[in-house]
C-alpha cells in the first residue's frame, strides 16, 4: 500500500473508515483493495479509471464492512453460538435480578403472634387429622385398644394392601404390647409441642422414636402424624427462613 | 440490449456470483483484478463491477463457503489474495447453470432475447 499514490491511500482509507471493520480485518482489506489498484496500475490503466470504478468510499465501505462481518459470522460459528449463549444466560439473570429486586420485601408472617397462629391453625388440623386416626384404630375411650381393624387401616396408609403371609402371622405381637389410646395421645401432644419449636428437638425425638423398633411398635399410630408433622415442618421451616431472609434491616 | 450496455443492479445480483463461481470453475485460481477484467471481457462489458461490488461478492460467497482464499506472494515480490471454488462452490454453480437455462429458455420463448430490430 506505501506503493499507491497518495489518493488512491486515502480513497481505501475513507472507504474502511465507513466499512467499520476490526483492526485485524481492516488490514486484510485494505491489502487486498491495494493490491488490486497496483495490478491496475501495472496493467496500464490510469489512476482516475480506476479510482471512478472503486465508487463512492461511504456505500462501498458500508458494503464491504457487511460482507466481511457476515465473513466472520461464517468463519466462527462456535464464537457465535457462544456469544449468542452468553447473551441468553445475561437476558435471563437481568430477567431474574429485576424480578428478585422489584417487588418490596415481604415477611412470610407479619409477626411473631402471626406466626403462633398460623402454628394454632395447624395444630387444630393435626389434632382433628390425629383423632381420626385413633378413631379408626383403637376402641373407645381413653383406655381403649388398638384394633385388627385398626392395624390394617395403618398398613393400608403405609401401602400395604395387601400383607403377606408372615406379616399376618406375626399381627398378635402388635396387640399385647401396643399402647393404649390416651398414652398415643399424650406422646402425639408432645411431639406437637416439639415441632413448635425452631431447634432439631422434634426430628432427635422421632429418629429416637423410628429407631427404637419396640416403642415404634408400641406406638405405631403415631408414625402416622409424625411424617405429617415432619412435613409441615419442612413447610414452615423453608417459610420462617424465606421470612428471615426477606427482613429489612 | 447493447454490448457494452452494463447489467442492472438486480440483474447483476443474480448474474455476478453465477459468473465469477464459473469463472473460477474454468481458470482454476483468480485474484481480483484479473476476475474484474475476465468478467469484463468475457461479458462485453455487461457484467463490468467495481471494487465496491466485487469484493462483497466474494466475500460473501467465501460465508457461504463457495469460495476459498489464500495469501499468496507474486513473482514481484507483491501479496495478492487467490480466490478457488470449493466443492460446494461447484455444486452450486452447476445449481445456477440449471437456473439460468431454464430462465434464458423462459425469456427466449416469450420473446425477451429477439432481436427488437428483427
Amino acid at each position: 500500500m506505501k506503493a499507491l499514490p497518495p489518493p488512491a491511500a486515502r480513497r481505501i482509507d475513507a472507504s474502511l473508515d465507513a466499512a467499520r471493520l476490526r483492526r485485524r480485518e481492516r488490514e486484510d482489506v485494505a491489502e487486498e483493495l491495494a493490491a488490486h489498484l497496483e495490478d491496475g496500475l501495472e496493467s496500464g490503466r490510469d489512476l482516475d479509471s480506476l479510482l471512478a470504478e472503486f465508487g463512492e468510499p461511504a456505500a462501498a465501505g458500508a458494503l464491504i464492512g457487511r460482507s466481511v462481518r457476515r465473513r466472520r459470522r461464517a468463519r466462527f460459528p462456535a464464537l457465535r453460538a457462544a456469544k449468542a449463549f452468553t447473551l441468553a444466560i445475561a437476558i435471563v439473570y437481568v430477567g431474574l435480578f429485576a424480578r428478585l429486586h422489584a417487588r418490596a420485601p415481604e415477611r412470610a408472617f407479619a409477626s411473631p403472634s402471626a406466626a403462633a397462629a398460623s402454628w394454632t391453625a395447624a395444630h387444630a388440623s393435626e389434632r382433628a387429622a390425629f383423632e381420626s386416626v385413633l378413631a379408626s384404630m383403637y376402641t373407645e375411650g381413653e383406655d381403649g385398644r388398638l384394633t385388627a381393624a385398626g392395624l390394617r387401616a395403618y398398613q393400608a396408609w403405609k401401602g400395604k394392601t395387601n400383607p403377606s403371609l408372615w406379616s399376618i402371622a406375626l399381627e398378635p405381637a402388635y396387640f399385647p404390647n401396643a399402647a393404649r389410646r390416651g398414652e398415643v395421645r399424650r406422646e402425639f401432644e408432645r411431639f406437637l409441642r416439639l415441632a413448635e419449636r425452631p431447634g432439631p428437638e422434634f426430628e432427635i425425638e422421632r429418629g429416637a422414636l423410628l429407631s427404637d423398633r419396640k416403642r415404634a411398635l408400641r406406638l405405631v399410630a403415631l408414625q402416622i402424624p409424625l411424617d405429617r408433622l415432619a412435613a409441615a415442618r419442612g413447610t414452615f421451616g423453608r417459610a420462617a427462613s424465606r421470612a428471615a431472609t426477606r427482613r429489612t434491616p | 440490449m447493447r454490448p457494452t450496455e452494463r447489467a442492472e443492479r438486480e440483474l447483476m445480483r443474480g448474474a455476478g456470483p453465477a459468473a465469477v463461481l464459473a469463472l473460477l470453475d474454468r481458470r482454476g485460481e483468480m485474484y481480483g483484478y484479473e476476475l474484474v477484467s475476465a468478467l469484463s471481457a468475457g461479458s462485453s462489458g455487461a457484467l463490468d463491477m467495481g471494487q465496491a461490488t466485487l469484493y462483497p461478492m466474494l466475500y460473501n460467497l467465501e460465508a457461504k463457503g463457495l469460495l476459498r482464499a489464500t495469501w499468496r506472494e507474486t513473482p514481484s515480490g507483491r501479496r495478492r489474495k487467490y480466490y478457488a471454488l470449493t466443492p460446494k462452490g461447484r455444486r452450486r454453480l452447476d445449481d445456477h447453470r440449471r437456473q439460468w437455462k431454464a430462465v434464458t429458455r423462459a425469456l427466449a420463448r416469450l420473446g425477451v432475447l429477439e432481436r427488437s430490430g428483427a
